[in-house]
C-alpha cells in the first residue's frame, strides 16, 4: 500500500452500516406491505379460472418433438381437480378449445403459422373425452367462429370434423363464414365454402358474407393514399403509415375472399383438407428444423422433407379435380 | 463570423454546447456508454414487459400490470435506499453489485418459467414464483444504476462542463429509448414471433447489461474531475436514507410541495400507462403483429427533437403556465382514445375499426409526448426551485414519495381495467357489435381521462395557494417570516 493510500484509509470516516441496513429493511417492509395490500384489494375483483394456466400454455405454444409435456401435465391436473375441466368457461365464456382457435394478426401468413403451431393443442383438446365442441361463449361464438375470425383454416377443418355446426349463428347473427369474410380470411372462406357453408345467410343487420367482405376490401384499398407522397423522396414517398399495421397481404386476401364468395369453390371432403393440413404441418416442422440447424441432424431434416413431399402428393391423388390455386398453402 | 445564420440555428447552438465536453476524460465517456447500454436494456424491457409476463410467463391480465407496477415501485424504493451506498463503497463496487443483481435477476426472469416447468417439473403457476423473484432481484439491480450513473457523471465532469455533461447524458438516454423501439423490439418480434420474440427481447437486454458491465471495469474509481469534491463526499457518506425524510418532513416548503405533487399525481400516473397497459391495448385492438416498438419510439423522438429545437424557446415562458399547459395537453390526449372508434369514420380513408384505432393511438402518442415535453422538464425544475438551496437533492429524491403509493395502485387498477374492458379477443367482439361503450376500452380511457384531468383543474384552482412562478422567493420570504415569528413566539412560550 502506498503512503497516500494509507493516509486515505486513515482519513475515511468509519461507515456505520447498521443504521443504513435498518433503514433499508424498514423501506423494504413498507414496500412489501404496500404491494401485499394492493394485491389483497385486487382479489375480489379479479377473474380467475381453473383453465388460466392451460390457456396460457396454449397461447405460448411450446411443442417440442411433437409434444408439450407441460400442457399434458396441466390437463391431467385440471381433470383431477375440476369437474368437466375441458369445457370450463372463463369470465368471457370461452373454453380452452376456443382459446386454441384464436389468434389476432393482421398478416394472414402469421395467422397460418400460428394455426399450424396450435394444431397439436386442438387435436389434444378434441381427443379429450367429454369435450363439447358446440359450446358457445357469452356472445354466442363457437370455436369455429373464433377460428374463422382469426384466419385458422386447419383448426376449422378439425373442428368441422369433430361435428361443429358450420352455419352456427352468434347473438348478432354472424356465421363463421361471415367472420372469415369480414376479416378477409381467404383460406378459411375456402374451407367453409368447400364444406358447404351457406353464403346466402344474413346477419341481424341484413348483410351477407359477400357484402361484409366487399365493405372491408373497400376500406383497405382506400388507405392507398401515401402520406409523404408530396416529398417525392424515393422510399419516403412510398411510405404508408397504415402499412405498419395492415399487412399488404391482407388486401390481396380480401380480393381472393370476394372472388371465392362469388364463384364458390368446388366441394371438397374433409379428408382432402386434412391431408393438406398434414402437409403444411410437415412443411412447417421441416422449415423449423432447417432454421434451427443446430442440434437437428441432416437425416431428420431429410426425413421431414420426405414427409412434406409425401403429404403434398396425397391430396393431389385423392382430389384430382381441384385446381392448384384453390389448395391451402 | 459570429453572426452567421449557422450560429442562430438552434440545432447548431445545441450541439456546439457539447464542445466543452472535450474537457472530460475517458471515465465520462465510459459512463455514457454504460448508460447507453443499460438504457437500451431497460427500455427494451419496459416496452414488452407486460406482454412478456402475460404471454410468455402466463401471468393473468390483472397480474401482469400489477407486477410491472411493483417493479417500478421496487426501483423507486431501492433507489432511495441505495443512494447512500454508492457514496460509501465506491463506484466500481456499486456497479459490480448492481450489475450482478441486474444480470442475475434478468436471467431468472427470462429462464424462470421454462426452468420451472421443464427442468423442475413444476406447474406453470408454481414456476411463476421464479419470475417474481427475478423481478425483485432485477429491480434491486436497476435501482443501483440511476444514482451510480448520476454520481459518475457528476464526478467525471468539471464545474464548467457539468450542465452540458448532464444534457448529453439525457440526450444519449433518449437516443437509447428511441432505438430500443423500432430498431430492436420490432425486428426481434418480427423475427422470432409474438411470443418467443418477447424472450429474445429480454435476453437482448441481458446481453446489453453484460456489455455495460464490462465497460464499468475500466472506470477509474479514484478519479475526480474536481479534486475538492473528494473531501465533500466524505461528509455526506454516512447519511441514512430515512434521515432525509425526518429532516425535511417538518419544513413548510416541503409540505406545500407534497400537496403540489399529490395534485399532479393524476396526470403523472398517465405517464406510467405507456408501459403498464398500452402494450396490451395496442395488441388487442389492432393485432399481435402491431409495430409496438415503432409506436414507443415516437415519444423519445419527440422528446429529442423538442430538447434541441423547442426547449430553448420555451424557456422564455412562465414555469407554472407551461406546467399547466403540458398537463392539460397530456391529459386531453386521452380524449383521442376515449371517443368511440366509429367517430373516426368521418375522416376520409378510415372505414374499419382497426384503422380508427391506429389513427387514435398514433395521434394520442404525438399529442401526449408534446404535453410531456412541456411538463416534465418544468416539473423537475419547479421541484428543484421550491427546495432550499442546500436541500435540492433531498427534495428531488423525496418528490418521488407520492408516486411510491401511486405506482402499485395504478398497476392494480390498470390490470383490472384491462381484464374487464380490454380482454384478449375484444377485437372480434367489436367487429361483430357485441361491445357497447360501457364494456369497451374507450370506457377505460374515459376513466383515465377523468383521473388525468383532475390535475390541471386542481392546479388551476389552487394556483394561488400551492403554486407560484417564483417558489424560491416565496420559500425564502416565508422562511424569514417563520424565523421572525418563531423568534417572537419563543420568549412567549418560555
Amino acid at each position: 500500500m502506498s503512503e497516500n493510500e494509507t493516509q486515505m484509509t486513515q482519513e475515511a470516516p468509519k461507515t456505520q452500516w447498521g443504521p443504513i441496513i435498518k433503514d433499508m429493511f424498514i423501506l423494504v417492509c413498507i414496500m412489501a406491505m404496500l404491494g401485499y395490500l394492493c394485491k389483497l384489494a385486487m382479489v375480489p375483483f379479479e377473474h380467475t379460472s381453473p383453465t388460466d394456466s392451460l390457456v396460457s400454455i396454449i397461447r405460448k405454444g411450446a411443442v417440442t418433438n411433437g409434444t408439450d409435456e407441460t400442457f399434458l401435465k396441466e390437463m391431467a391436473l385440471g381433470a383431477e381437480q375440476v369437474k368437466d375441466f375441458v369445457n370450463y368457461a372463463d369470465n368471457t365464456g370461452r373454453t380452452p378449445l376456443m382459446w386454441a382457435a384464436y389468434c389476432n394478426f393482421n398478416d394472414s401468413k402469421a395467422s397460418l403459422d400460428k394455426d399450424v403451431a396450435r394444431l397439436y393443442y386442438v387435436r389434444q383438446l378434441l381427443a379429450t373425452p367429454g369435450i363439447n365442441v358446440k359450446q358457445t361463449d357469452r356472445d354466442g361464438f363457437t370455436a369455429l367462429h373464433w377460428a374463422a375470425w382469426s384466419g385458422m383454416p386447419y383448426t376449422a377443418v378439425l373442428l368441422l370434423e369433430a361435428g361443429i355446426d358450420i352455419n352456427a349463428e352468434d347473438n348478432s347473427g354472424f356465421t363463421p363464414l361471415m367472420l372469415a369474410a369480414l376479416r378477409g380470411n381467404e383460406q378459411v372462406t375456402r374451407v367453409l365454402l368447400s364444406l358447404g357453408a351457406d353464403a346466402t345467410k344474413v346477419n341481424k343487420e341484413g348483410k351477407t358474407a359477400s357484402q361484409l367482405a366487399a365493405e372491408n376490401e373497400r376500406a383497405y384499398s382506400k388507405r392507398e393514399a401515401r402520406i409523404f407522397a408530396w416529398t417525392r423522396i424515393p422510399g419516403l414517398a412510398d411510405f404508408n403509415l397504415f402499412e405498419l399495421i395492415f399487412a399488404p397481404s391482407r388486401e390481396a386476401s380480401y380480393q381472393g375472399t370476394i372472388k371465392l364468395l362469388t364463384t364458390h369453390p368446388t366441394a371438397t371432403s374433409i379428408e382432402t383438407l386434412k391431408q393438406e393440413m398434414v402437409a403444411a404441418e410437415a412443411k412447417a416442422s421441416a422449415e423449423k428444423a432447417k432454421a434451427e440447424e443446430t442440434g437437428a441432424d441432416k437425416s431428420s431434416i431429410e426425413a421431414n422433407e420426405a414427409t412434406v413431399e409425401k403429404a403434398a402428393e396425397a391430396p393431389a391423388q385423392s382430389a384430382p379435380e381441384q385446381a392448384p390455386s384453390e389448395q391451402l398453402p | 463570423m459570429s453572426n452567421t445564420p449557422q450560429k442562430s440555428n438552434p440545432l447548431f447552438k445545441y450541439f456546439s454546447e457539447f464542445g466543452v465536453l472535450k474537457d472530460c476524460g475517458k471515465n465520462f465517456w465510459l459512463t455514457n456508454f454504460i448508460q447507453f447500454f443499460d438504457g437500451l436494456s431497460y427500455f427494451t424491457l419496459i416496452i414488452v414487459f407486460t406482454l412478456f409476463l402475460n404471454k410468455y410467463c402466463g401471468f393473468k391480465d390483472a397480474d401482469a400490470p400489477y407486477w410491472v407496477g411493483m417493479y417500478t415501485l421496487f426501483i423507486s424504493m431501492f433507489v432511495f435506499a441505495v443512494g447512500t451506498i454508492c457514496d460509501i463503497i465506491g463506484l466500481r463496487r456499486t456497479y459490480l453489485i448492481g450489475f450482478i443483481l441486474l444480470i442475475g435477476g434478468r436471467v431468472i426472469l427470462g429462464m424462470g418459467t421454462d426452468f420451472g416447468t421443464e427442468i423442475c417439473g413444476l406447474t406453470q403457476e408454481s414456476s411463476r414464483y421464479f419470475v417474481m423473484a427475478g423481478i425483485t432481484i432485477m429491480s434491486f439491480g436497476t435501482a443501483f444504476m440511476s444514482p451510480c450513473i448520476s454520481t459518475s457523471i457528476r464526478r467525471f465532469t468539471t464545474l464548467r462542463s457539468r450542465p452540458t455533461g448532464f444534457n448529453f447524458y439525457y440526450l444519449f438516454m433518449n437516443i437509447g429509448a428511441l432505438l430500443a423501439g423500432f430498431a430492436i423490439v420490432d425486428p426481434l418480434l418480427a423475427w422470432q414471433g409474438d411470443v418467443d420474440g418477447l424472450l429474445w427481447v429480454i435476453n437482448f437486454g441481458t446481453c446489453c447489461n453484460v456489455i455495460a458491465f464490462i465497460f464499468t471495469r475500466f472506470i477509474d474509481d479514484d478519479f475526480y474531475a474536481v479534486p475538492e469534491e473528494k473531501l465533500n463526499k466524505k461528509e455526506t457518506a454516512t447519511r441514512r436514507p430515512l434521515q432525509l425524510i425526518c429532516e425535511v418532513a417538518r419544513e413548510k416548503a416541503f409540505q406545500k410541495l407534497i400537496v403540489f405533487l399529490l395534485l399532479t399525481l393524476g396526470v403523472r400516473l398517465v405517464f406510467t400507462l405507456q408501459f403498464l397497459i398500452m402494450p396490451q391495448y395496442y395488441t388487442r385492438t389492432i393485432g399481435d403483429d402491431f409495430q409496438l416498438g415503432f409506436m414507443n419510439s415516437i415519444n423519445p423522438f419527440i422528446i429529442i427533437t423538442g430538447l434541441i429545437l423547442i426547449i430553448p424557446i420555451l424557456n422564455k415562458f412562465s414555469t407554472v403556465k407551461l406546467m399547466i399547459s403540458g398537463m392539460s395537453i397530456s391529459a386531453l390526449s386521452l380524449v383521442l382514445m376515449a371517443v368511440p372508434p366509429e367517430w373516426y369514420f368521418i375522416i376520409p380513408g378510415i372505414e374499419t375499426i382497426g384503422q380508427a384505432y391506429f389513427v387514435a393511438i398514433f395521434t394520442q402518442i404525438v399529442v401526449f409526448a408534446s404535453g410531456e415535453l412541456l411538463f416534465s422538464p418544468r416539473f423537475s425544475e419547479y421541484v428543484a426551485r421550491v427546495a432550499p438551496k442546500d436541500k435540492v437533492a433531498s427534495y428531488m429524491s423525496l418528490s418521488a414519495l407520492p408516486m411510491f403509493i401511486a405506482k402499485p395502485v395504478n398497476g392494480v387498477v390498470g390490470g383490472l381495467l384491462v381484464s374487464y374492458l380490454c380482454f384478449d379477443g375484444i377485437a372480434a367482439k367489436m367487429d361483430t357489435g357485441h361491445i357497447d361503450f360501457w364494456h369497451s376500452p374507450e370506457f377505460m380511457w374515459t376513466i383515465y381521462l377523468c383521473m388525468a384531468l383532475i390535475s390541471p383543474i386542481a392546479i388551476i384552482l389552487t394556483k394561488d395557494s400551492f403554486v407560484s412562478d417564483h417558489p424560491e422567493e416565496d420559500a425564502e420570504a416565508k422562511d424569514d417570516k417563520a424565523g421572525i415569528a418563531e423568534e417572537k413566539a419563543e420568549p412567549e412560550a418560555c
